[in-house]
């Protein structure tokens, strides 16, 4: 009789947190892609204005800023926090563009099975031989947050990348 | 003292190759290009999604997601013109269908139709290539049509995908009293269509048919992406052109003929006169002067004998001593006709050839009253060489003595 109670006792708890867990989650993330392009404003100087990229005209060759706002409501601190975006097919990440303050940021050429640092990444070529990957080799991105979020941070992370 | 001599002289060899190469039949099928962009098409959809790993408290935490933000790719619209010498084409005077050729390339990411024009540059253009004359002096008269898209006629291309290209060819003839050295410059210029053959507006959500993928709507951003000026377009304005040069050029011949009493019955070698029974040697010459740059292809030289001479059958060398019957023979008997070729890089160069004084169809005929060199016998293929031709600094020369009756 124990037993059984136990036993229905896990089964609450277990549907209780797949039913909180598909709920929104408290970590928000919002992605944006923007262009930075000039304009002359009314005196007639230039002057760059960063645009929504579906309302602006991006060809290939063109830069988007890809950005990732992120917005934090739980109740109690996230801790490893890990943003990753895998590079949006047609685009060639711009090296050293990558941000995110209070992140360490990393990079993978295969597709997210390891990350390391920009220039210490590696990719094995055709003939299986191991070099450094170049930025045009980048799969994803990912930014590893070195702190906890607390109840209401706020912040983004961003990298540019060419449209090929 | 003979008479009637004349050369006969081939088509010039470029100018051959010309006719043999004008463009007939169907338009064929656009090609890749030898250097693509690889550009991303237009209208395609790039979509961004990040996605966020955390723990609380220690236990991890469903991955979030953020909303897929996506953007449209715009056409980029950019076409190249590319001709296809690396010096002025080189015609002859007279000639027809001279052929300048040029690549009609799509550099941009979308499917694209382009109109074609030509244009016969003024006198005093600049010539397109390093070079003189560093202007042009005449102007070709192109053909009706003169535009021709991979061998067919007509002003319009095929609808070509980004990196593929057509050949496009204008048509001209050379007036036959251009010298060498004149220079005309033509042009091509390719303006940027959809394929529905509308013209393309540069801009926002503007319409675009036509390609593999379809915009949202039919509707895309357009941005010419000729950034750099054609020598016969503006900068942005989705026209592609680039000039090209004709350049006359022909062989320089000189032809000439020598008469020298060499021997005659009473003074023999010493104050030789022309009297009965004096041995007279002709010599033809024909020479392409090396200044020339383009060779001849010779195909008869004739000589009409007079009456009053008979042929020496055995070209006797002259000897201070007779009779005419006792003069030693320079050929085998029977071979008074001697041909030369000097300056050149045959094999018989400098080795003379001899010939009878029958006709025979050896080379050299004679079917009294005429003589007849068949350049295509005496000259045959050799390596670089085709029948008859004599190359820029190259010699031939026919001899034989005639005895004055």
């Amino acid at each position: 009789m124990m037993k059984k109670a136990l036993f229905i006792l896990a089964m609450l708890i277990f549907t209780a947190t797949h039913a909180v867990a598909a709920d929104k989650s408290p970590l928000e993330l919002v992605s944006v892609n923007e262009v930075d392009i000039t304009v002359k404003n009314s005196k007639g100087v230039d002057e760059v204005q960063r645009v929504d990229a579906a309302k602006a005209k991006v060809v290939p060759g063109d830069t988007v800023i890809f950005t990732t706002r992120y917005s934090y409501a739980g109740g109690k601190p996230a801790t490893d926090v890990v943003i990753t975006n895998p590079m949006p097919e047609h685009m060639i990440y711009t090296d050293g563009t990558a941000e995110g303050k209070g992140t360490r940021i990393e990079f993978s050429a295969d597709k997210g099975a390891s990350y390391a640092p920009a220039g210490k990444v590696k990719i094995k070529d055709a003939k299986g031989k191991e070099r450094v990957a170049a930025a045009a080799d980048y799969t994803h991105i990912r930014w590893v947050f070195k702190g906890a979020l607390e109840k209401g941070a706020k912040g983004e992370v961003f990298f540019r990348a060419k449209v090929k | 003292m003979n008479k009637k001599l004349a050369l006969k002289i081939a088509a010039p060899l470029l100018g051959i190759a010309f006719a043999l190469g004008a463009p007939q039949g169907a338009q064929a099928a656009p090609v890749p290009t030898a250097s693509p962009n690889n550009f991303t098409q237009a209208c395609t959809q790039i979509s961004n999604t990040a996605t966020v790993n955390f723990t609380v408290g220690g236990v991890g935490q469903t991955p979030g997601a953020s909303n897929a933000a996506s953007f449209q790719v715009g056409n980029r619209a950019n076409v190249l013109v590319v001709k296809q010498n690396a010096a002025p084409v080189s015609v002859v005077p007279g000639s027809a269908g001279n052929i300048l050729t040029f690549k009609v390339i799509n550099a941009g990411n979308y499917r694209q139709r382009y109109n074609l024009a030509s244009l016969v540059k003024a006198i005093g253009t600049a010539n397109p290539f390093a070079g003189l004359p560093a202007n042009s002096t005449f102007t070709a008269t192109e053909q009706v049509p003169a535009i021709y898209v991979d061998g067919a006629p007509g002003a319009v291309t095929a609808n070509i995908d980004p990196d593929f290209e057509q050949t496009v060819t204008i048509l001209a003839d050379i007036g036959a009293a251009q010298v060498d050295g004149d220079l005309s410059v033509h042009a091509l210029t390719a303006t940027t269509t959809y394929t529905t053959g509308a013209a393309v507006t540069q801009g926002a959500g503007q319409s675009i048919v036509g390609g593999a993928l379809a915009c949202t709507g039919n509707v895309g951003d357009v941005v010419f992406a000729d950034t750099v000026a054609g020598p016969d377009d503006a900068v942005r304005d989705a026209v592609g052109s680039d000039r090209d040069a004709y350049k006359v050029c022909s062989s320089l011949l000189s032809f000439s003929k020598t008469a020298t009493t060499i021997w005659d019955p009473i003074n023999y070698t010493t104050i030789q006169k022309t009297i009965p029974g004096a041995l007279v040697r002709y010599v033809v010459t024909v020479s392409n002067a090396g200044a020339a740059c383009r060779s001849a292809v010779l195909t008869t030289i004739t000589d009409g004998l007079s009456g009053n001479l008979t042929m020496d059958a055995n070209l006797k060398v002259a000897a201070a001593a007779g009779p005419l019957t006792a003069l030693a023979d320079e050929s085998a008997a029977g071979k008074g006709f001697k041909v030369l070729v000097t300056g050149s890089a045959r094999a018989l160069n400098g080795v003379a050839q001899y010939f009878t004084t029958a006709n025979d169809a050896d080379g050299v005929e004679l079917l009294a009253p005429n003589i007849t060199a068949t350049l295509a016998t005496v000259l045959p293929v050799e390596g670089a060489y085709l029948a008859g031709e004599i190359k820029p600094g190259e010699t031939v020369t026919l001899t034989f003595n005639v005895v004055i009756n």
